[in-house]
């Protein structure tokens, strides 16, 4: 080579945008250790501080992004359809209906196209809900992207573009992504994006720490967004957290307290009655005072959760199938900016043409004509359609949940809740900010509503409380549950929007129903989204019938292992053509006397050893190893390590470098190694984890299973019984095995992974 | 006058002689409802507030009493406050039948005004524990006696009912009041905008009147007419103002002008039914089907040219026996981890 000088600048960058495992375990080495000597009590009480601190921040800029979504959804909307309304009411004495047609659907383009515009192009990991790349996240896998404040803009403005953009989807959603953000921002007390270093919350900066507040920022979220303090910490734990325990909870209590109140303090002020708190959450389905319900109601509640059941697998079912046309065919991002927008046009068609062609006129019984119009209805009445249409989507919900009996004609709810499906269904999953709680409770609202109409019609005398607000509750509730497959924190969420107690046990059934029904067909949304997306989590329990898997069927098996003392030319030449599956590496010491192992590495692979496993060193802890220079003269001589190493190296590297260097990727400064620094050595044993995990070739696939599941592992070394590294476990190698339920039959199943 | 009629009322009611109760206030306040004129624009100059915050009828009232009962003290100072409630109870009862007599067609605002205003008033004087008495050598006000004496508390529960009934129909936003200090309302009128409306609306109705002949008994149309097109103007117009008001007063108008407006309307195009026909539904719908067309085409055409990127599958390194064994069909991509 002739240059004398190489420079390194992208090899510690990810290669491609893949998701990276992270962590969890602590590194016990030398750096660590003198740490720990130092300050102890002070570190512990600062820390300790520090954390209630970090969720009382998260509570309050969690609420803080709501409120800002919430207002401005509020105010554009209303401005919006009074303009449509309008022009609708202008236009309806005249032969000019194709005006209002076209204005309102250049208003979703517009509106879509911008908020498209923002999650594709400035990050594409703001898309969708966020759920299942929080629940990737917590679950110890690390997404590129997601958790950057560029994300937190994307997201919050982009729901605020599509929700006003007339798509149907909600902002509750991208409320727990954005409260998982926040959390995440504030425990770094840094962002990369601005460039800026609070140098608050440096302790707090590892893998382990920020999940917590993670799974704290998404309870946060929920809670701000449905007002369900409660229902938020069940859903972090429920759909989110993959670690728990008993402390966190009551932090991640306080931060969604901390939320709710904050968003009701605001949004008090900002209607005008700062001293009242009763404005519970972005969203409260409004207050159910006098539910009653009886004995023979429960099998029609029972018969609308088999239904929910079978729509929600449905939906589920054309999602998928849409997604996976999506991944296929759809991968320019101008493509799916333009999907966006064609869904936008799609839904302003739809609603217009549904308020323009069905006829179904009900009296004006306010006389006020406060958000719909009487499009080819006779004066003095109005269109039911455009009732529900004229709306955001969470408008409509409580109005279907707390509308008289005589508002709803069962025509127009038949229509529209069969569009609203599959509009919904078309919606979800496009390049835009977007949820699906309120599509989904709504469209279960419009038919729970429907069957309650039916029940009526069919037993008129063995109802006794004719209100059809609670079929539409009960409908809302078994639709979504069907379709996300969530149980306890549905129900206390539901429990919370509607604050009545009493209606807890139809709730809890229908929901259980619900997700067995579906349960058969397909898994829920956001577990089917995590699996398409191809993120190796790994679920609650290994799965089944799989001991006869061992770890030396599952292992990487020429391992590329790092002697104690290694020479700086490997090092770099092992960072640049290493291929990206491996982010650490075993650290070991050959075996002098063992002579016939070395030769036999590539001829008899079945027993092939690399020597003893002294620990594990990280990707990241060689770049920074490299960056700072810790190198030492060896001359080559790798036999040299007692003495050669000066104490130089803990001087320039401490542990604040390694911890500054988390979540961030290095800075690409041009790094140059020169000639002689190659010949230089880095001795790795102050720097490695000395004490990794291991298990041995007969180890079952559940045991490493419980093992990557309980304590979180990245790396897994496998040794054989001399203590030598014969290869290495990674989650991708246990995320492989799948139980496959097909009807009737479980198998594990492996699958392949693809470059793409 | 006033203080013969008072002094009748309390002796009737010393006497417990309670068909005259009723007789006996409404003597003493006929005054007022008379002022008030019969529908129209009522002018309302003399409040029944002037009246009892007269000191000469507090001072009568006393004075009779004690000059007819010094004997039982305690009869006489229950009676007076009863003087106030008996009189409220007949305004309670105006204004229920007024309201029930004023439901269909809507004229509730308009016609029970006067009563409202009245009972209001009325209560405000009995609330305000202006009205002592002495009962047990103590000073009492009414408003303690009505207020503490049971839970069901009937004199709150009425003026309630009558207040919630008020504030349901929006009838407020008809009236302009004016008030004296104390909060109780002098006067009142229909406000300029409700006078405009009512007037529309009887121009229209008169213009409709005219047409009334085409129509059989049951509404529908028998003749070829022009009623659509004669009223349209007067039509419209109310039409419009009415929408105007509505966003003028956030939807908060009264609902005296709200029913007028929906009986117009109902009339306009049920009874008449001059409903203009869409003509360019074809427009709409063929608009429609061209934007549904759009999403189609956009699919097929990524199907066809989109560029199928497939990644290549990466093999494990495994050990070597083991992996020619273990091999297991590449699925779906949805079963495919990508990296």
């Amino acid at each position: 080579m002739r240059f004398t000088k190489h420079v390194i600048t992208s090899i510690c960058f990810n290669p491609s945008n893949l998701a990276q495992s992270q962590d969890y375990d602590q590194i016990e080495n030398a750096l660590f250790l003198k740490e720990q000597e130092k300050g102890r009590t002070l570190l512990v009480r600062k820390r300790w501080v520090a954390r209630w601190l970090v969720c009382l921040f998260t509570g309050v800029g969690t609420a803080l992004v709501a409120t800002v979504i919430e207002v401005s959804i509020e105010h554009a909307t209303e401005f919006k359809f009074n303009v449509l309304r309008k022009l609708i009411n202008w236009c309806d004495s005249g032969t000019c209906m194709a005006l209002p047609m076209l204005a309102w659907i250049a208003v979703n383009a517009v509106l879509v196209f911008l908020g498209s515009l923002l999650v594709t192009y400035m990050e594409p990991q703001a898309a969708g809900s966020g759920i299942p790349q929080i629940k990737c996240y917590l679950n110890g896998v690390k997404i590129p992207g997601l958790l950057t404040v560029r994300a937190l803009l994307a997201k919050a403005v982009g729901v605020i573009l599509s929700v006003v953009g007339g798509l149907a989807c909600g902002k509750e959603g991208p409320m727990i992504h954005s409260g998982a953000i926040v959390a995440a921002g504030i425990s770094q007390g840094r962002s990369r994006l601005f460039k800026k270093d609070f140098k608050i919350f440096e302790y707090l900066r590892s893998d382990t720490e920020r999940r917590d507040f993670v799974s704290g920022g998404a309870a946060a979220g929920v809670s701000a967004a449905f007002g369900a303090p409660v229902g938020g910490v069940l859903f972090s734990l429920e759909e989110g957290a993959s670690f728990w325990n008993q402390s966190l909870t009551w932090r991640i209590v306080f931060a969604s307290m901390v939320a709710t109140f904050t968003v009701n303090i605001i949004l008090s002020a900002i209607h005008g009655h700062a001293s009242d708190l009763s404005n519970p959450g972005l969203i409260s389905f409004g207050r159910f005072s006098h539910i009653t319900y009886e004995a023979i109601e429960i099998p029609l509640f029972l018969v609308m959760a088999v239904i929910g059941g079978l729509l929600g697998a449905t939906f589920n079912g054309i999602n998928g199938k849409l997604t996976v046309f999506r991944k296929k065919f759809i991968k320019r991002k101008w493509l799916k900016v333009l999907e966006a927008v064609l869904v936008a046009c799609l839904s302003a068609v739809m609603a217009f043409v549904l308020i323009f062609t069905v006829d179904d006129c009900v009296e004006n019984s306010e006389g006020h004509e406060t958000d719909h119009s009487h499009m080819n209805c006779p004066d003095g009445q109005h269109n039911i359609m455009s009732s529900i249409f004229l709306k955001t989507p969470e408008a409509s919900l409580i109005s279907i949940l707390h509308g008289k009996n005589e508002d709803y004609n069962m025509l127009t709810l038949g229509i529209f809740s069969v569009m609203y499906f599959m509009l919904a269904c078309w919606t979800y999953g496009l390049s835009v900010s977007s949820g699906i709680f309120i599509p989904s409770l709504l469209t279960g609202a419009v038919w729970g509503r429907l069957f309650g109409m039916a029940v009526i019609q069919l037993f008129p005398e063995s109802i006794g409380d004719k209100d059809l607000g609670k079929y539409a509750l009960i409908g809302a509730a078994c639709h979504l549950g069907g379709t996300v497959r969530m149980t306890i924190s549905l129900t206390v969420i539901l429990l919370e929007c509607t604050g009545d107690i009493t209606f807890g046990l139809p709730i809890v059934m229908v929901l259980i129903i619900a997700k067995w029904v579906g349960d058969l067909f397909n898994t829920g949304l956001y577990d089917m989204h995590i699996q398409m997306m191809g993120i190796p989590l790994l679920p609650w329990e290994p799965p089944e019938m799989s001991y006869d898997i061992t770890a030396k069927q599952v292992m990487n098996s020429p391992v590329l292992t790092l002697n104690t003392t290694e020479k700086v030319s490997r090092i770099v030449d092992v960072l640049e053509n290493m291929p990206h599956l491996h982010s650490g590496f075993p650290v070991v010491e050959k075996a002098p006397t063992d002579g016939e192992a070395s030769p036999s590495s590539s001829e008899t692979p079945s027993l092939e050893s690399f020597g003893r496993c002294k620990g594990l060193i990280l990707r990241s802890q060689l770049c920074l190893l490299i960056k700072h220079k810790v190198f030492s003269a060896a001359n080559g001589d790798l036999v040299r390590v007692s003495a050669s190493l000066p104490a130089s190296a803990d001087k320039e590297v401490r542990l604040e470098h390694f911890r500054d260097a988390y979540s961030q990727d290095i800075p690409s400064v041009n790094l140059e190694i020169s000639e002689a620094e190659k010949d230089c050595c880095i001795d790795l044993q102050p720097y490695m984890n000395p004490s990794p995990f291991t298990v041995t070739m007969t180890a079952s696939l559940p045991r490493m299973f419980r093992l990557f599941r309980g304590l979180g592992l990245r790396h897994l070394i496998v040794n054989n019984d001399k203590n030598e590294v014969v290869g290495m476990v990674t989650r991708k190698d246990i995320a492989k095995f799948r139980q496959n339920a097909k009807v009737g039959k479980i198998q594990v199943q492996e699958l392949q992974i693809r470059q793409e | 006058m006033r203080l013969e009629s008072s002094l009748l009322c309390f002796l009737l009611i010393f006497f417990k002689i309670r068909e005259f109760n009723c007789t006996a206030s409404e003597l003493l306040f006929s005054s007022n409802l008379l002022d008030s004129g019969e529908g129209g624009v009522p002018q309302f100059s003399q409040s029944s507030e002037d009246l009892l915050n007269d000191h000469g009828f507090a001072k009568h009232l006393e004075e009779s009493l004690s000059f007819v009962t010094e004997s039982t003290p305690s009869e006489i100072i229950v009676s007076s406050c009863t003087a106030f409630t008996n009189y409220y109870g007949d305004l309670a009862a105006n204004f229920t039948q007024c309201a029930i007599r004023n439901a269909r067609p809507l004229k509730f605002c308009e016609h029970c005004v006067d009563v409202y205003v009245n009972s209001l008033n009325v209560y405000r004087l009995i609330m305000e524990g202006s009205i002592m008495t002495t009962s047990n050598d103590r000073n009492v006000t009414c408003k303690k006696i009505l207020l503490e004496s049971d839970r069901v508390q009937i004199v709150v529960k009425t003026a309630h009912f009558i207040q919630g009934l008020w504030d349901e129909c929006d009838c407020t936003n008809c009236f302009e009041y004016t008030q004296s200090g104390n909060g109780t309302i002098t006067s009142y009128y229909p406000n300029n905008d409700t006078l405009v409306f009512l007037d529309m609306n009887e121009q229209a109705k008169n213009c409709f009147k005219n047409f009334s002949g085409d129509f059989d008994i049951y509404g529908q149309r028998s003749g070829n007419n022009t009623v659509c097109h004669d009223c349209e103007v007067e039509y419209h117009a109310l039409s419009l103002f009415y929408d105007k008001l509505e966003e003028k007063e956030h939807r908060e108008v009264c609902m005296d002008v709200v029913d007028a407006m929906n009986i117009t309307r109902m009339i306009w195009s049920q009874q008449f039914q001059c409903r203009e026909s869409y003509d360019d539904q074809v427009l709409v719908l063929t608009l429609a089907g061209v934007f549904c067309l759009l999403p189609i085409i956009f699919y097929i055409a990524n199907m066809a040219y989109g560029a199928r990127v497939n990644g290549q599958l990466i093999r494990q390194k495994r050990l070597r026996d083991i992996q020619s064994s273990e091999t297991s069909s590449p699925d779906e991509s949805l079963n495919v981890i990508n990296t």
